[in-house]
């Protein structure tokens, strides 16, 4: 099942982009054309540069498969002649920086604040807690980061307005880098944190009140066990396990940036690339990055699967 | 969100281009990085030797050195690629201040400046072009520059059709060249053709001779013979430094250039740069009211952005219809809605207004400049066999006429003016329906004849090039088949043979002659209809450097990612 | 977008106690809408959903201009004319607050209509199938899970001809159904293994009409929930599609709002309003959806329900 839904990604891959209108060559004659005139013959002379793809769809389909198991993704067409594997690779870690931190510390705040808000149910934290959190889960994200990019980015100039990293600096690992990368994503960072949060909280505290209610929570309360003791032990572990097949899935999706936070920071993620590889008709750039996405979103459905069957012993046979 | 990260409306390429840091990128920048100071020492060192030996510049400006920021996203975002191949279409701008061509042409009144060439000759047939060279010109690793190097890069772009984007070779036959003349044979007579020949940048032999595929060649240590040389690079920003040996040395003023990867409108107003390069709405107050006495601007028409109409479709192929449509535009008002009161409306003749005045026929009346006649439009409307009923324009077949148009999505002030044309239009009764897909998608209807109306621009290096582009049938294609060129696939075979003559012609009389009668057949025929000038939305400060390009000195049109920029940085002085 | 779809969706192991025998269709509605309405928020959210309601029914009224009047002067800041200001195509920026609000709540009403429409057919299927065909709509259903959905909606606007906006929202419900399907495919199987549906397989009903007809009703407040959930999340794609300049630009909704205000640089004029009102109407417009639906919730699961505590 997993490998027949790999395959069928990969082939997904391979045609959804032959059905964008527009041709690479059409892509770049249009962003050339954006600095002055074309003369004509470009396209002719774009296209010996591209290369057009040879054979019948078939054929391509064949090599296509061939490439990805060699892990050879071409060259990018957008960013000819750069390899499309570098470029995935250099945009692979700022997206798990970015996106894959800031998932878990909103998945971690966001499940204690909802056993809090459970806990002391329709109480004023509880209030607070859900109908702000309802209220900020729905704003746009990408109007959120633009206004945090205005408000502490330029107005106030705390923070630095774009980029993962200073604009002299060149990656590496030092300390000086890393406390420069860690400003940088400050902003970008809570933007996702806050938009992300909602969803725990009130996810956990839904599943905190339907387990509080459950007999055998009511029972230990009945032995005159501390309510605390309850709601960790019991009613907080048996409503973590939904939360936790939530938090795989988010997991897997961290890979796929957050395409607008990323375009608004200029942040050179997956995201960012994704819109250029997408917007520029980059098909072998876009197809490796649609694998990438699939493979990871796949792999975390089935590490939590695994996960599940560990975690709850009901499913334990 | 920065203009270069998404497609704001007019700054350059919208739609972010590249993105990478390699693993072999960072490390080769890292030691560039290394090689910049030792050369910073080196120049140290010089300057001291130089102070001994008694021959030292003037105090002040031993002391402070002059770095100009460019803020103009170096088609990062979010950041760059290390690529200064000239040929590629990845490359970063700074390739424009390192690579000299032959002459440089300054597109505001097609002035030719020359750089590599001293001068050059045009043959009374128009069928070759010989240059001389420019003595005591050195590349930038010491290697003398000669004709052979200019030989040599037209050949490799004669092998490598992918790097020859002007299509050169469709009408070069030879390159032939000894010491310091190079003579450029065409395959006919085609005096045009000596503007694109001359602005091709040219490239050492010794460096490129060596290299395997100069198609995917990404040239990370350029061998040049500019103004500058690459200083330090890093993904998010790059600097060029001056080259010290450059052959008019004297004429640069400024020690270093920097290249951020990404600018937004944002950035540029508080970031303060010398030279920025984006439309600003209200840029008296945005832009001059951030510093008064320094921030300068000045946007001159470019060229003219007109609606290509399908001249293969029915109802285009009407001359008359063509005529009522463009009777039926108010330009001032698409103009001014479109570039928020800073555009201009452009003359039917093709021709921008008032830098090209001198080309005009003084013939055609009110400098071609349509206004909107709703009147005169219905009766050509009529003419072409459409009537007015109930408040909407009808064919023969009763059916109300409707018109789709294409705009790039991207193009923020064209889908504004699309919007504004659709009102006008509506009041002669025609719909039009706006679509707003993206780049690519246009560019392939365009080039399939695939669309009905859309916007483009009239541009090329030389007048016979901006006509050619749009009338000359061979150009074109049958609907359905990919055209080279004319995309509006107008056809007349007497217009052709007349930019044949206008190609062969080498006498400027001659010439101004053929033009006025080219502009006669975009009078008569409409086959586009221009609207409004692109603008070149150039901003600058002249806090340390003045003498930039202005409407008392258009010497440049202050674009700085293209050949334009060296006359730029040439004429430069140091401010106060 | 991804985080929104969360948003008051009910877990899937919660089967209500309340819904086992069904009483007539109406005293059900009545008495959903009443537990609904004793929800201090789904009230709240009832209430500022109906405030956009009547702005965007009766924008032609409430208006001060026409939405494509762009004869005003340009980037105005606030004032007694335009309280919201102006656009820099000269645009009273509140008369397209009123008029995007009918674009927003057609998107949500319809892309989540169909995105539930959609949820509920997979769903109910592979909860109910057995065997082979079960396997082939789960794959679809886990294809959908897995492909990214932004990215998928960008090529798929790109590749349909036209931007109308029915293009975008058939974009989106195409796009968004999966996870609603799944959460109905649980509960579908939870639901057949009940004995009133052996009953009504013993009396020989059809299989559609068991579906139909004995399980779905089971699931009204689920598939509402799903619908608002939905809706909600519709309404934010719309308007990050159409920020990206990927929607219909030629109409006024509050994404294309914030794509003019990006690409004519609204801050730099000091535009505030014009950034902040149309973000600010879509995440109210979502809260109030998000806030019926703990209303929703507390139906289909008594112990989220207010009075019970």
């Amino acid at each position: 099942m997993f490998l027949l839904t790999v395959w069928a990604a990969i082939t997904l891959n391979f045609i959804l982009p032959r059905l964008m209108p527009g041709s690479p060559a059409d892509a770049i004659l249009a962003k050339l054309a954006y600095n002055g005139p074309v003369s004509p013959g470009a396209r002719a002379s774009i296209e010996a540069m591209l290369g057009v793809p040879d054979g019948t769809i078939w054929e391509q389909y064949v090599n296509y498969i061939g490439a990805l198991f060699r892990l050879d993704f071409g060259l990018s067409y957008t960013f000819f002649p750069q390899e499309v594997s570098v470029l995935v690779a250099d945009a692979l870690p700022w997206t798990l920086f970015l996106i894959g931190t800031t998932s878990i510390i909103a998945f971690f705040i966001g499940t204690i604040l909802g056993i809090f808000a459970a806990w002391r149910r329709n109480g004023r934290f509880d209030t607070f807690a859900t109908v702000g959190s309802t209220f900020i889960g729905t704003v746009p994200y990408f109007w959120l980061a633009l206004i945090l990019l205005f408000g502490l980015g330029y107005m106030s100039g705390l923070f630095p307005t774009s980029g993962a990293y200073g604009p002299t600096a060149v990656p590496e690992f030092s300390l000086e880098f890393i406390m420069d990368a860690l400003y940088h994503a400050v902003l970008p960072a809570l933007s996702i944190l806050i938009s992300g949060l909602a969803g725990w909280v009130i996810g956990m505290r839904n599943n905190m009140v339907n387990s509080l209610g459950d007999d055998y929570v009511r029972f230990a309360q009945a032995n005159g066990l501390r309510s605390r003791t309850v709601a960790i032990k019991y009613a907080a572990r048996n409503a973590m396990l939904p939360q936790l097949t939530s938090f795989g899935m988010t997991l897997g999706a961290v890979v796929g940036g957050s395409l607008l936070t990323e375009m608004v920071f200029a942040y050179p993620g997956i995201g960012y690339l994704l819109f250029n590889a997408l917007t520029n008709q980059d098909f072998p750039l876009m197809q490796a990055l649609f694998l990438v996405i699939t493979l990871s979103v796949l792999t975390a459905n089935f590490v939590v699967d695994l996960l599940y069957g560990f975690l709850d012993p009901r499913t334990r046979r | 969100m920065s203009c270069s990260q998404r497609n704001s409306r007019r700054c350059r390429w919208p739609v972010s281009e590249r993105s990478s840091r390699n693993a072999c990128v960072m490390r080769r920048s890292r030691m560039k990085l290394k090689s910049a100071v030792r050369r910073v020492a080196v120049t140290a060192l010089a300057a001291s030797l130089l102070l001994v030996a008694g021959c030292s510049p003037p105090e002040d400006d031993a002391s402070s050195k002059i770095t100009l920021s460019i803020g103009i996203g170096d088609d990062g975002p979010p950041t760059m690629v290390k690529n200064f191949n000239p040929f590629g279409t990845d490359n970063r701008h700074g390739t424009f201040y390192m690579y000299e061509p032959l002459f440089v042409v300054n597109t505001i009144n097609s002035e030719k400046t020359p750089f590599l060439a001293e001068s050059f000759e045009v043959a009374d047939d128009a069928k070759s072009v010989t240059f001389t060279l420019r003595d005591g010109v050195t590349w930038t690793d010491g290697e003398d520059f000669d004709a052979e190097d200019v030989v040599f890069t037209f050949n490799m772009l004669k092998e490598y059709p992918a790097l020859d984007r002007g299509s050169l070779w469709s009408s070069i036959e030879s390159v032939t060249g000894e010491d310091k003349t190079v003579t450029v044979e065409f395959t006919g007579p085609n005096a045009p053709a000596v503007s694109r020949v001359g602005e091709t940048l040219i490239v050492p032999e010794h460096v490129w001779s060596e290299v395997d595929d100069p198609v995917t060649f990404i040239n990370e240590e350029p061998v040049s013979t500019g103004p500058y040389e690459l200083g330090a690079f890093s993904p998010n920003q790059y600097s060029l430094v001056k080259n010290e040996d450059y052959w008019q040395a004297d004429s640069v003023v400024a020690d270093e250039l920097v290249f951020p990867s990404t600018v937004s409108e944002l950035d540029i107003v508080n970031k303060g740069y010398d030279w920025a390069y984006s439309f600003l709405p209200d840029p008296k107050s945005t832009w001059v009211g951030k510093a008064p006495e320094t921030n300068r601007f000045w946007w001159p028409p470019g060229a003219p952005t007109a609606l290509f109409l399908n001249n293969a479709k029915p109802p285009f192929d009407n001359v008359d219809f063509r005529k009522g449509l463009s009777l039926s535009l108010d330009r001032e008002d698409i103009s001014e809605k479109a570039n928020q009161g800073w555009g201009s409306v452009a003359s039917q003749s093709g021709l921008i207004l008032p830098s090209q005045k001198d080309l005009l026929d003084p013939a055609i009346p009110d400098k071609g400049l349509i206004s909107q006649n709703s009147d005169k439009a219905l009766e050509a409307f009529e003419r072409a066999g459409f009537d007015m009923s109930d408040g909407k324009l009808v064919g023969e077949d009763g059916a109300q006429v409707e018109i789709s148009m294409m705009v790039p999505n991207n193009y923020a002030n064209q889908v504004q003016a699309a919007k504004v044309i659709k009102k006008q239009l509506a009041q002669v009764g025609i719909s039009l329906r706006v679509e707003t897909p993206q780049a690519a998608a246009v560019q392939q209807s365009l080039t399939n004849g695939d669309f009905e109306m859309t916007f483009n621009w009239l541009g090329g290096t030389t007048m016979y090039d901006v006509y050619r582009g749009v009338l000359d049938s061979r150009l074109t294609a049958p609907i359905g088949e990919a055209a080279s060129g004319n995309t509006i696939r107008y056809q007349d075979p007497e217009t052709d043979a007349l930019l044949d003559s206008l190609k062969a012609a080498v006498d400027e009389d001659t010439r101004t002659e053929l033009i006025h009668q080219l502009e006669q057949v975009m009078m008569n025929e409409v086959p586009v209809i221009p609207i409004y000038h692109g603008g070149t939305w150039g901003l600058y400060s002249t806090k340390k450097v003045t003498g930039w390009p202005s409407a008392e000195n258009p010497y440049a049109p202050g674009t700085p990612y293209n050949t334009t920029a060296l006359l730029v940085v040439t004429n430069l002085e140091r401010a106060g | 977008m991804s985080n929104t779809g969360q948003l008051g969706s009910t877990t899937t192991n919660e089967v209500s106690e309340g819904l086992r025998s069904l009483p007539s269709g109406f005293e059900v509605g009545k008495r959903t809408l009443g537990v609904i309405w004793m929800n201090k928020r789904a009230r709240v959210g009832i209430i500022i959903l109906a405030f956009f309601v009547g702005m965007g029914v009766l924008a032609p009224w409430l208006s001060p201009y026409a939405p494509d009047n762009a004869t005003f002067a340009r980037n105005q800041g606030v004032s007694a004319a335009h309280w919201l200001g102006t656009t820099g195509a000269g645009e009273d920026v509140l008369s397209q607050i009123m008029y995007g609000t009918q674009i927003s709540l057609l998107v949500g009403l319809v892309a989540g209509g169909g995105v539930s429409v959609i949820a509920v057919i997979v769903g109910l299927t592979a909860g109910y199938l057995k065997g082979w065909r079960t396997d082939v709509i789960n794959f679809f259903i886990n294809l959908f899970l897995v492909i990214p959905s932004l990215p998928l909606m960008i090529v798929i606007t790109t590749y349909v001809p036209g931007q109308g906006i029915l293009v975008i929202i058939a974009v989106i419900a195409f796009t968004g159904w999966a996870a609603g399907s799944r959460v109905l495919r649980s509960q579908t199987q939870t639901l057949r293994s009940r004995d009133f549906i052996d009953a009504a397989i013993f009396s020989g009903e059809g299989r559609l009409r068991i579906l139909f007809r004995e399980i779905m009703p089971n699931m009204t407040s689920l598939i509402a929930a799903s619908f608002f959930g939905a809706a909600t999340a519709a309404i934010g794609a719309e308007a990050g599609l159409s920020f990206l300049g990927l929607g219909d630009l030629s109409t006024i909704s509050w994404g294309t709002m914030l794509y003019w205000a990006q690409n004519n640089n609204a801050l730099l004029t000091g535009q505030w309003a014009l950034l902040v009102a149309p973000g600010l109407c879509v995440a109210l417009l979502a809260t109030s959806l998000a806030l019926i639906n703990f209303g929703i919730d507390a139906v289909s699961n008594p112990r989220l329900r207010e009075s019970t505590s």
